[in-house]
């Protein structure tokens, strides 16, 4: 078995299987997609309030579709990789990465705008927190939203820095609260940035009126903040009214108008378990397709629909 | 060659039997998704493409592990560099402790994300079995065989070739099987940073929770682990003349 002929077919076979593999590979090089390419996360990428739905609702379809984490989107979207992607709204990345939301103006996407949610005998005893809450409400828009998570996120500052100098901006505190004549209340968030922040501006403008408040932000996810609140541990979070509709109040169907989907929410979560939602912001931390703001610019497209016409009209991307 | 026209059926039969099973399951799958939404993930053209994409990470990354996995274990046998082969089978064994996720996350952070990304980490943790395996066959040889050829007046490339290659051919080889094993495993990671393949599958599956889908994922992955296996270990019979797989 020690002779020459062998070792010849042994070179032969690495050799051969060396070829075999990589010329396999490198016919078809799928690394980088012309086209209208879309980026997305795998759950995404099936569900029926996802992607199938909607390029059948807006009647276009991508070039090629990458599925991927869902953390990495932005980036790819950044780096030129992918042309369109898919994000969450308030994303601090978005700003901070130069991308735009496509606005979905046929009202595909669940609403997920958020509201302030306060146990009712807490707001009987004191009512004016109603109206304290309510002033941070309107300030709160997409693009406010998703730079104060950029502040924390990209930039690294603490929330409830960023949070302070926010209201101090808008001039909704002074910097330096009263002794506390009322309370406690507490307020609770779930544990991801954009809870954070909004639960220390609660915190903040309720202090300015001179509450004792009890900081329990960060409890945990969504189902945990929840039974804090109906189990009166906490007296006030901020909840998003697609997730009641579906998680709390257990509805299958999403709905997909903001208003439609507040009042319901609104009517019913008191209803049944005495909880109540104060105004709703305008921003909407739903799933969103993003784009590269100069693309987004140099085809004029602002929504879904837009960029459903560019695909179907064969422009390229530029 | 004789002995492949007589074992037709170990060289041809058996991959095909396994080809034809994996196909019929997939046409099983794609008729009876039990459900919308694993029908939407489950269609031919997707499977095809999922399986396409992770033959072609496996095939490239592979590919390039046994070009410079089996040259550079060599290399570290030579005398000169021998003293340096201890630490590199170290360092090579530490390296294989990484977890395969972790090395696909990190060359995210530098290498951007994509085919390219994808192949280079699974090259990586690829070639780490086959130079072992490389270098531990050359360095089992008995140093008196060695020093019976020097005794006949062979020189080191006789050696090396005559010598020391044939009488390794099985841990070299057993360390290539190796490596398609893990890669192919490996490769289904690969989709969280957007390479593609039937991991794409899997973590759908997992994410909306369709066993079905997962179940198509890794059924095609350890299929074409098996196959792969199979055939190299049909290869390395041919070479050495012993039944590997039975």
């Amino acid at each position: 078995m020690v002779d020459g002929k062998l070792f010849k077919s042994f070179a032969l076979v690495v050799l051969s299987l060396f070829m075999a593999f990589s010329l396999f590979g490198c016919g078809n090089d799928a690394d980088v997609s012309d086209g209208w390419v879309f980026a997305t996360d795998h759950e995404y990428s099936v569900r029926p309030d996802g992607y199938p739905g909607l390029t059948e609702l807006y009647g276009f379809e991508f070039d090629d579709v990458e599925i991927m984490d869902l953390g990495i989107t932005y980036g790819a979207l950044r780096d030129g990789q992918v042309a369109v992607a898919m994000g969450f709204a308030t994303d601090g990345r978005i700003s901070a990465f130069d991308l735009v939301n496509l606005e979905d103006d046929k009202y595909f996407h669940p609403v997920y705008n958020c509201s302030p949610n306060v146990r009712e005998e807490v707001l009987d005893e004191y009512p004016e927190i109603a109206d304290i809450l309510n002033e941070i409400v309107p300030l709160l828009d997409e693009q406010t939203m998703s730079s104060l998570n950029a502040a924390v996120d990209i930039d690294e500052k603490e929330p409830d820095e960023v949070a302070e100098e926010f209201l101090l901006d808008n001039g909704l505190i002074s910097g330096a609260p009263p002794e506390p004549d009322k309370g406690p209340v507490s307020v609770g968030s779930k544990e991801f940035t954009e809870q954070l922040l909004l639960g220390q501006m609660a915190i903040m403008v309720l202090e300015e009126e001179g509450f004792e408040v009890d900081d329990d932000t960060g409890l945990g996810g969504t189902a945990i903040v929840r039974e804090a609140l109906e189990g009166e541990e906490i007296d006030i979070y901020w909840e998003y009214t697609g997730t009641a509709w579906m998680a709390h109040l257990e509805h299958e169907d999403p709905i997909t108008e903001p208003q439609e989907c507040y009042d319901k929410v609104r009517e019913e979560d008191l209803e049944n378990n005495g909880i109540v939602w104060l105004d709703y912001t305008d921003f909407n931390n739903t799933y969103t397709i993003m784009m590269r703001q100069d693309d987004a610019d140099e085809l004029g497209i602002v929504t879904i629909s837009d960029l459903a016409d560019v695909i179907n009209e064969g422009t390229p991307v530029p | 060659m004789q002995m492949i026209i007589k074992n037709w059926f170990r060289w041809l039969g058996v991959p095909l039997i396994l080809i034809l099973i994996s196909a019929a399951f997939v046409i099983y799958v794609v008729n009876n998704p039990g459900g919308a939404m694993a029908a939407r993930s489950l269609t031919y053209q997707n499977v095809l493409r999922y399986l396409r994409e992770h033959v072609h990470l496996v095939f490239v990354a592979l590919g390039l592990a046994t070009a410079v996995g089996v040259p550079a274990g060599i290399l570290l046998t030579r005398p000169k560099l021998r003293r340096i082969g201890k630490v590199v089978e170290n360092i090579v064994n530490v390296g294989q402790t990484i977890p395969s996720l972790a090395i696909l996350a990190l060359f995210y952070v530098y290498l951007g994300l994509g085919f390219r990304t994808g192949v280079f980490a699974l090259w990586l943790y690829c070639i780490l079995p086959i130079l072992r395996n490389t270098y531990a066959g050359i360095k089992s040889i008995e140093p008196g065989i060695i020093e019976a050829a020097l005794g006949m007046g062979m020189n080191p490339v006789k050696i090396l070739t005559r010598i020391e290659l044939p009488l390794s051919y099985p841990v070299i080889m057993a360390g290539i099987r190796t490596a398609v094993v893990i890669c192919v495993g490996t490769a289904t990671m690969a989709t969280f940073i957007g390479a593609g393949g039937l991991g794409d599958l899997i973590v759908t599956g997992l994410s909306v929770r369709r066993t079905i889908i997962i179940l198509t994922g890794a059924f095609l992955s350890a299929m074409l682990a098996i196959i792969l296996d199979y055939i190299l270990g049909q290869v390395e019979q041919y070479l050495t003349g012993r039944d590997v797989n039975s």
